[in-house]
């Protein structure tokens, strides 16, 4: 590959087309095969890039409704991901349980040492 | 698909009762645009369900600013914005979820309104297409989305992303590249 070429190739993602590259670059891929090819592939890629801006992805079944219910009872219509944010994971209602039983059984024993070390 | 087709002024008087509490002309709006917000958020978010939130989103945010819409933009482009907007809060949701993403592009898009030119695209270069884009870096793609795709201007992208114009122009180029590499082989020869 040419010096020049080179600078074509990296320069070429970051102008919109040809001309971006400025005459001295411009010309030389007026007369470089191997720049007008690199040059027709970021063309069409700004093409079908553009293109995808009228082709769309339907919005899932009940969509509208969803987001309807939503403007007025933000929690009955959250997705199901979401909803399983709000409620707690069974790991941490296991750990939850397993703290809470571990307080109350240092809160029995030190009760006991308590009434085990009072004056009689 | 985008909807039943509606006129700037039907819209604009949509807009109008929307913003005025009319939750009926709201949900027309939403119906009218809920694909197109669903796709920008796909695009960014690549994961079908986080683009469900996003979507859901975007549209809750701006039924609770649609007293701010002006109107001198159209309210197709301000809910580009606001869906853009709120794919980029839920970015830190996605990378928990970054198992999930690359399966999520994989179903045909609806395309209408093409032009012959356009129409002529198949649909497998499309997919492709797509995956190439699903597979760049979050700052590259949201980057290459809004301005290859969508048209916005570096200065509105620097402005949403909180970035300067100059890595803007950055991280365009980078994901141009990568795209490049991606859906042409890329052979350098030795100089």
């Amino acid at each position: 590959m040419r010096p020049t070429c080179r600078v074509v190739a990296i320069r070429l993602p970051g102008v919109e087309d040809v001309d971006g590259l400025g005459p001295r670059l411009s010309g030389h891929v007026a007369t470089c095969l191997r720049c007008q090819a690199e040059a027709a592939r970021y063309k069409s890629l700004h093409r079908r890039l553009g293109a995808l801006e009228e082709s769309t992805y339907p919005a899932p079944e009940g969509f509208v409704a969803s987001v309807m219910r939503r403007l007025s009872d933000p929690i009955a219509a959250m997705t199901p991901r979401r909803r399983r944010q709000l409620v707690p994971s069974r790991a941490t209602i296991a750990v939850a349980a397993t703290g809470a039983a571990v307080v109350a059984t240092a809160g029995t024993l030190a009760v006991l040492l308590r009434r085990l070390n009072a004056p009689i | 698909m985008s909807g039943r087709e509606v006129g700037p002024i039907e819209e604009q008087e949509l807009v109008a009762l929307a913003a005025s509490g009319d939750d009926a002309a709201f949900s027309e709006l939403v119906r009218i645009h809920q694909h197109e917000v669903y796709t920008v958020a796909l695009r960014m978010v690549t994961d079908r369900d986080l683009a469900y939130d996003v979507a859901q989103d975007a549209f809750v945010r701006a039924w609770r600013a649609i007293g701010q819409f002006r109107g001198d933009a159209k309210f197709s482009t301000w809910m580009h914005r606001i869906a853009v907007n709120t794919a980029l809060t839920h970015r830190e949701r996605r990378k928990r979820n970054r198992t999930e993403a690359l399966d999520a592009m994989y179903y045909e898009p609806v395309a209408d309104g093409l032009t012959p030119e356009r129409a002529g695209e198949s649909a497998a270069a499309r997919a492709t297409l797509e995956e190439a884009l699903a597979d760049l870096a979050d700052p590259l793609r949201a980057v290459v989305v809004m301005k290859d795709v969508y048209g916005w201007s570096h200065a509105e992208i620097s402005d949403e992303l909180g970035i300067t114009v100059t890595a803007a122009k950055v991280r365009l180029h980078r994901g141009r590249k990568a795209l490049r590499v991606a859906l042409w082989e890329y052979k350098e020869e030795a100089s």
